[in-house]
C-alpha cells in the first residue's frame, strides 16, 4: 500500500537526482558532445530515466486503480467493519476497513508524479 | 468588531463531547494509574521529566523566548536602516545581528516550535497516551536548549558569528572569520540532532500509536503534515549535519573540503546547506498547513479536499527536494541544470495552489465567523498566496539573475516564511490556548494583535519589493542617499515596530487570560479532533481510555456514521481493544500501537517513565562539544564519559520493569501482546528512521567526494595513493559476513536449536569486531593525512563514518549476544527484536563498507 501512495513520488525523486547528475557530470564528462542517432548522450539519459520514472509512475497508478476496482467488489460486506477477534491472528488488511482513502489518493499522486516527471524532461528540448 | 467578538460565544456550546468527558474525568481514577503518569514537581525532577506534553510546553516556551530575541534583533536592524548612512550599527555588529537573527528564526524559532506543539497536540490527536520514545523527546529538548544556548554564548565571549545563517565558504573558513562560527557551527550540530530526534519521534508515533480505527484516511490533517514534515526533517538535517561537521573538521582540525588552494571546492558547501536549506521551508511551511486546516475546517465545520490536500502535502514534501540548487541560479550551474530546478521549482506551485484553492472552498458559501485564529488564518493566505507569487517570478532564472541578492528576495522569503509560517502559528496558539492553559484568551486582544500583525507586517516588507527592484542590494548595513529609498526605509521601520508590538499585545494577552482568562470547556470550539474530547488542560495520562474511531471528524456526529468515536457502551472489536487499557495499568505507562496503515490494533506498548539518562546524555555532548570548540581535549574526554554513562543507562536493560511489564497483573490477563517484535514494535519503525538518518549521511558524503572529484585537477589530488589496500577489502568482506551471520541468526531464532542461533550470533560479533578493528588498522597504517588535500579528507571522512556505524554495529550486537544468552527462553519477542535491529545495522554497515571502498576503487 505504501508503496502505491509513494511510488511516483520516489520515481520522481531518483528521475530528479538522476537529471541533476547528467546535466552536472555529464557536462562536465563532455557526454553532451557525443551523437547517438543525432541526438547528444545526455539528452538520451534523460529520455531514457524519464520514461523509466513513468513507467514506475504508471505501473503504481494501475495497481492503485485496480485495487480501487477490488475494494468497490468488496463494497457490500464492508461497510460494516469487520470484528475481529483478538484472541486470533489479525485478519489481512482487505474487507476489514474502508481503503478508500488511499487508493484514490495513491491514483491522484501518481498522476500527479506522472505529470510532472514529464514536465521535468522538457527543458531538454531546448538545448 | 463588536459584531465580530458578538457572534463567539456561539461557538462555545456545551456539546455531547463535554458531556462524555466530564464523565469521565468524574470517574473514579486508581491513585496508583495518576502516580504513573505524574510528573515530578520538585526541581530536580522536573529535570528527568520525559511527558510529552510538559516537553512540548518547554519547546514551544524556549522556541518563543528565542524569537522575542530574534525580533528585537530584527527592531536594530530596522533602526539602522531607517534612513541613508545611519551610524546606529556599525557594519560589523549589522554582520552579526544578521545572522544571529536568521540563525534564531530558522533554527531555534520556526522548527522547534512546531515540534513542540506537535509534541503536545499529536499524541492526543491522534488518540495515543504519549509519543513513541518518550526519552528520546526529552533528549531532543536539552540538545535544543544546550544548542541554542552555545550560539548565544557567543555573545558573552563576543566572538558572535557574523557569515550569514547560511555560513557560505570561504566567509566561513578561519581565513575570513573567527570563533563565531565554530559557536555556529557546534550550536547548530546539537540543534540538528534534537531535530533529527524529533523527526523519528513523530514519524514512528504517527505510524504506529494511533487510535483504533484512525486509519491513515481518517488521520487530522495536521498529523498528515507534521509526519510529512518529520520525514523531511530526517534526511534534511542529516545532510546539514554532516556539512556543519565538514566545516567544522575543516576549521578546527585542518581538513580540506571548502579549501580550493589544497583541491576542495566551495560549491559543495552551497549544495549540501541548500539541499537542507529548501526543505527546511517546507519543513516549516508544512505543519503550518496543517494548523491552517485544522483552524478551516473547525470554523467552517467541513473540509473541503481532503484527499486532494493529503496529496499536496505529499508531492510537497517530495518535490521540495528539488529545488535546492535554485538558490544557486547565479552561482554558474550548468544551463541544462538550471533549467531542472526551475522547472521543479515552478511545479511545486501545484501543491501549494491546490492546497490555497482547498481552503478557500472550505470556507466558500459557510461564512466562517471571524474569530483570532481564523482571522490569522486569512491573514496568512493573503500574505502567502503573495509570497507564493514572487516565489514563481524568482523560480525563472532570468528575472533571478536581475533580482538576485537585493531586497526583493528578503521580501519573498518573509513573505514566505512569516505569511507560511508565524501566522499559521499565532492561528495555532489562538486555537489551542484554551487546550494548553484551560483558559479562554481574551474576547478582543486577540483582534488587536492580529490587526498590528497584518498592518506592520505589509508595512514592513512590502516597499522592500520596490527597494529591491531599484537594486538595493541586501546584507549590507546602509545605502547611499542618492538611491532616494529613505522613505520606503522608513516606512518598513515604523511597520517593524508596528509588526513588534503585535507581539507584546499578544504576551499581554496570554499572561492575563492565564490568570484571569474565562476557563474553557473541553471543546470550546466544537472542533472534531480527539484532543478536543479530553479536559482543558488534558489529565496527565491523556486518555483514560484509549479512544477507537469511526470518523474522520471523530467528534462530529454526522447522519451516515452510527457513532463517530465509540465508548465504552460500544462492544466493537476496536473499542473492546481500547478497553484494555482502560485505567491500565496502574504500575507502568502504557499505550496502544496499531497497525501502520488501517489502525487496527496490534499490541501493547510500555512506555518509559521519568529518566535523568536524556539529560545526562546531553550534558555528556555539551561538554565535549564545547571543550572541542575552546581545544581543551581532556574535558572533551570528560564529556565523552558522561555521554557514554548517559546511553548506557539509557539503555541498560531493567529487568526489574521488564519483569513487572512483562509478567506482572495487566500481563497476565492482557488481550494483546506486550512489547512485540517486527514491524509491529515502535523499536523496528525507530531503528528504520535511524538508518535513514545513515544512509542519508553516506548519499551524503559519497556526493561531496564524486563533486570534488569532478571539478579536480587531477584524482587522487597531489599525488596521493587510495586507501584500497587487501586488509581494508578483507574488512569490507568481514564487515559483509557479521551481517550475513546475524541474518542467518535471525532467520534460525525460535526455528532451529538455541546453539545455533547462538553460535551465529558469536561469531557475527566476533566477526563484526575483527572488521572494524581490520579497518582501524589498515586506516593506521595507511596514515590519512587530511591536511593535505580533499581527497584526503573525504577519505577520512569516509572511514571516520564507518567507524562510528561500525562502532553502533557491535555495540547493538553485543546487547543482542547478551540478550540471547539471558533471556531467550524467558521473553522471546525481546531477543528476537534485538536480532532484527542488530541484522539491520550490520546489514547498513556491510552495505555503506561495500559502497565506500568501490567508490574508492572506481574511481582511483
Amino acid at each position: 500500500m505504501w508503496w502505491m501512495l509513494l511510488g511516483g513520488g520516489i520515481a520522481w525523486f531518483i528521475q530528479f537526482l538522476v537529471l541533476y547528475l547528467l546535466a552536472e557530470f555529464g557536462g562536465v564528462a563532455g557526454w553532451h558532445e557525443r551523437l547517438l542517432l543525432g541526438v547528444d548522450m545526455v539528452s538520451w539519459g534523460v529520455l531514457s530515466i524519464t520514461v523509466a520514472a513513468l513507467a514506475v509512475a504508471g505501473w503504481c497508478g494501475w495497481l492503485a486503480k485496480r485495487a480501487s476496482q477490488e475494494f468497490r467488489e468488496l463494497e457490500p460486506s464492508t461497510t460494516e467493519a469487520t470484528p475481529i477477534e483478538l484472541d486470533t491472528e489479525l485478519p489481512a488488511w482487505k474487507g476489514v476497513v474502508d481503503p478508500h482513502f488511499l487508493v484514490q489518493s495513491a491514483v491522484v499522486g501518481n498522476a500527479i508524479f506522472a505529470f510532472i516527471i514529464v514536465a521535468q524532461t522538457l527543458p531538454v528540448f531546448f538545448f | 468588531m463588536r459584531a465580530l467578538v458578538a457572534r463567539e460565544p456561539v461557538l462555545n456550546p456545551p456539546n455531547e463531547h463535554d458531556k462524555r468527558e466530564l464523565s469521565t474525568a468524574e470517574q473514579e481514577v486508581d491513585p496508583r494509574f495518576l502516580a504513573t503518569w505524574e510528573a515530578p514537581s520538585s526541581v530536580f525532577g522536573r529535570l528527568a521529566i520525559v511527558n510529552n506534553r510538559p516537553l512540548g510546553v518547554r519547546f514551544m516556551g524556549t522556541a518563543f523566548a528565542f524569537f522575542l530575541m530574534g525580533g528585537v534583533m530584527a527592531l536594530l536592524m530596522r533602526i539602522q536602516l531607517a534612513s541613508s548612512e545611519m551610524n546606529f550599527l556599525g557594519p560589523d555588529v549589522y554582520n552579526q545581528l544578521f545572522t544571529m537573527h536568521g540563525s534564531t528564526m530558522m533554527y531555534l524559532f520556526s522548527v522547534p516550535f512546531l515540534e513542540g506543539l506537535a509534541l503536545y497536540t499529536l499524541p492526543l490527536m491522534i488518540g495515543s497516551r504519549d509519543v513513541a520514545f518518550p526519552r528520546l523527546s526529552a533528549f531532543g529538548y536539552w540538545m535544543y536548549l544546550f544548542g541554542g544556548c552555545v550560539f548565544y554564548l557567543s555573545f558573552l565571549v563576543g566572538q558572535v558569528p557574523d557569515a550569514g545563517w547560511f555560513a557560505y565558504t570561504p566567509l566561513s573558513e578561519t581565513r575570513y572569520s573567527g570563533l563565531g562560527i565554530d559557536f555556529w557551527a557546534v550550536g547548530l550540530g546539537m540543534v540538528e540532532i534534537s531535530g533529527i530526534a524529533a523527526g523519528v519521534e513523530i514519524v514512528v508515533t504517527v505510524l504506529k500509536l494511533r487510535a483504533p480505527g484512525m486509519t491513515l484516511g481518517r488521520m487530522p490533517l495536521f498529523a498528515w503534515a507534521i509526519f510529512a514534515a518529520a520525514m523531511m526533517s530526517l534526511i534534511a538535517f542529516t545532510t546539514l549535519l554532516v556539512a556543519t561537521t565538514m566545516l567544522e573538521l575543516d576549521r578546527t582540525a585542518g581538513f580540506q573540503f571548502f579549501n580550493e588552494f589544497r583541491g576542495g571546492n566551495h560549491l559543495l558547501w552551497q549544495h549540501l546547506f541548500w539541499f537542507f536549506g529548501h526543505p527546511e521551508v517546507y519543513i516549516i511551511f508544512l505543519p503550518a498547513t496543517g494548523i491552517v486546516s485544522m483552524v478551516v475546517g473547525t470554523w467552517s465545520r467541513r473540509l473541503v479536499g481532503y484527499h486532494f490536500l493529503a496529496v499536496a502535502i505529499i508531492v510537497t514534501a517530495f518535490v521540495s527536494f528539488g529545488l535546492w540548487a535554485h538558490h544557486m541560479y547565479t552561482t554558474g550551474l550548468p544551463p541544462l541544470s538550471l533549467n531542472f530546478f526551475a522547472a521543479a521549482s515552478l511545479l511545486i506551485a501545484l501543491a501549494s495552489g491546490t492546497q490555497v484553492f482547498a481552503w478557500i472552498a472550505t470556507m466558500w458559501g459557510q461564512r466562517p465567523p471571524l474569530t483570532p485564529p481564523l482571522l490569522y488564518v486569512l491573514g496568512f493566505l493573503i500574505i502567502f498566496v503573495m509570497g507564493g507569487m514572487t516565489g514563481v517570478m524568482i523560480a525563472i532564472v532570468p528575472f533571478d539573475w536581475q533580482v538576485h541578492d537585493t531586497y526583493f528576495i528578503v521580501a519573498h522569503l518573509h513573505y514566505v516564511l512569516i505569511g507560511g509560517a508565524v501566522f499559521p502559528v499565532l492561528a495555532g496558539i489562538h486555537y489551542w490556548f484554551p487546550k494548553f492553559s484551560g483558559r479562554m484568551m481574551h474576547p478582543w486582544l486577540g483582534y488587536v494583535s492580529f490587526g498590528l500583525a497584518f498592518v506592520g507586517f505589509n508595512a514592513t516588507f512590502f516597499p522592500m519589493h520596490h527597494m529591491g527592484f531599484f537594486g538595493l542590494p541586501r546584507r549590507v548595513y546602509t545605502y547611499p542617499a542618492v538611491l532616494e529609498l529613505d522613505g520606503h526605509n522608513m516606512l518598513a521601520t515604523v511597520g517593524a515596530f508596528i509588526f513588534g508590538a503585535a507581539f507584546l499585545v499578544l504576551i499581554a494577552d496570554m499572561l492575563w487570560s492565564l490568570f484571569a482568562g474565562k476557563r474553557a470547556a473541553s471543546n470550546p470550539w466544537g472542533s472534531d479532533t480527539l484532543e478536543w474530547s479530553v479536559s482543558s488542560p488534558p489529565p496527565v495520562y491523556g486518555f483514560f481510555e484509549p479512544p477507537s474511531v469511526r470518523s474522520r471528524h471523530p467528534l462530529w456526529t454526522s447522519s451516515n456514521a452510527k457513532a463517530a468515536i465509540a465508548t465504552t457502551d460500544s462492544d466493537d472489536s476496536l473499542a473492546r481493544a481500547a478497553r484494555q487499557l482502560r485505567g491500565q495499568p496502574l504500575d507502568w505507562r502504557a499505550t496502544l500501537i496499531t497497525d501502520s496503515v488501517f489502525g487496527q490494533p496490534q499490541a501493547i506498548q510500555s512506555l518509559p517513565g521519568v529518566s535523568y539518562s536524556p539529560l545526562v546524555t546531553a550534558v555528556g555532548i555539551l561538554i565535549a562539544a564545547m571543550a572541542i570548540l575552546f581545544k581543551i581535549y581532556l574535558v572533551a574526554i570528560i564529556g565523552i564519559i558522561v555521554f557514554a554513562a548517559g546511553v548506557i543507562r539509557w539503555l541498560y536493560p531493567n529487568e526489574q520493569r521488564l519483569t513487572q511489564v512483562r509478567e506482572g497483573e495487566f500481563a497476565a490477563k492482557a488481550r494483546l501482546p506486550i512489547d512485540p517484535a517486527g514491524t509491529q514494535s515502535v523499536a523496528w519503525w525507530g531503528m528504520l528512521g535511524w538508518l535513514i538518518i545513515q544512509g542519508t549521511a553516506l548519499a551524503a558524503i559519497t556526493y561531496a567526494y564524486c563533486y570534488v572529484m569532478l571539478y579536480a585537477d587531477d584524482w587522487p589530488q597531489f599525488n596521493a595513493t587510495a586507501p584500497k589496500s587487501l586488509v581494508f577489502t578483507l574488512a569490507v568482506a568481514l564487515h559483509v559476513l557479521a551481517a550475513l551471520m546475524m541474518f542467518a541468526a535471525k532467520w534460525t531464532f525460535g526455528r532451529r536449536g538455541g546453539w545455533l542461533t547462538r553460535s551465529l550470533v558469536l561469531i557475527s560479533v566476533t566477526t563484526a569486531v575483527v572488521a572494524l578493528a581490520a579497518d582501524i588498522t589498515a586506516s593506521l597504517r595507511y596514515g590519512f593525512t587530511p591536511a593535505s588535500s580533499a581527497f584526503m579528507s573525504l577519505v577520512t571522512l569516509q572511514h571516520m563514518y564507518l567507524w562510528l556505524t561500525g562502532s553502533v554495529g557491535v555495540l547493538i550486537a553485543l546487547h543482542t549476544a547478551v540478550q540471547l544468552f539471558r533471556n531467550a527462553s524467558r521473553w522471546p519477542s525481546l531477543v528476537e527484536l534485538n536480532l532484527q535491529l542488530a541484522n539491520q545495522q550490520l546489514l547498513l554497515v556491510a552495505l555503506a563498507s561495500g559502497i565506500c571502498f568501490f567508490v574508492v576503487v572506481l574511481t582511483t
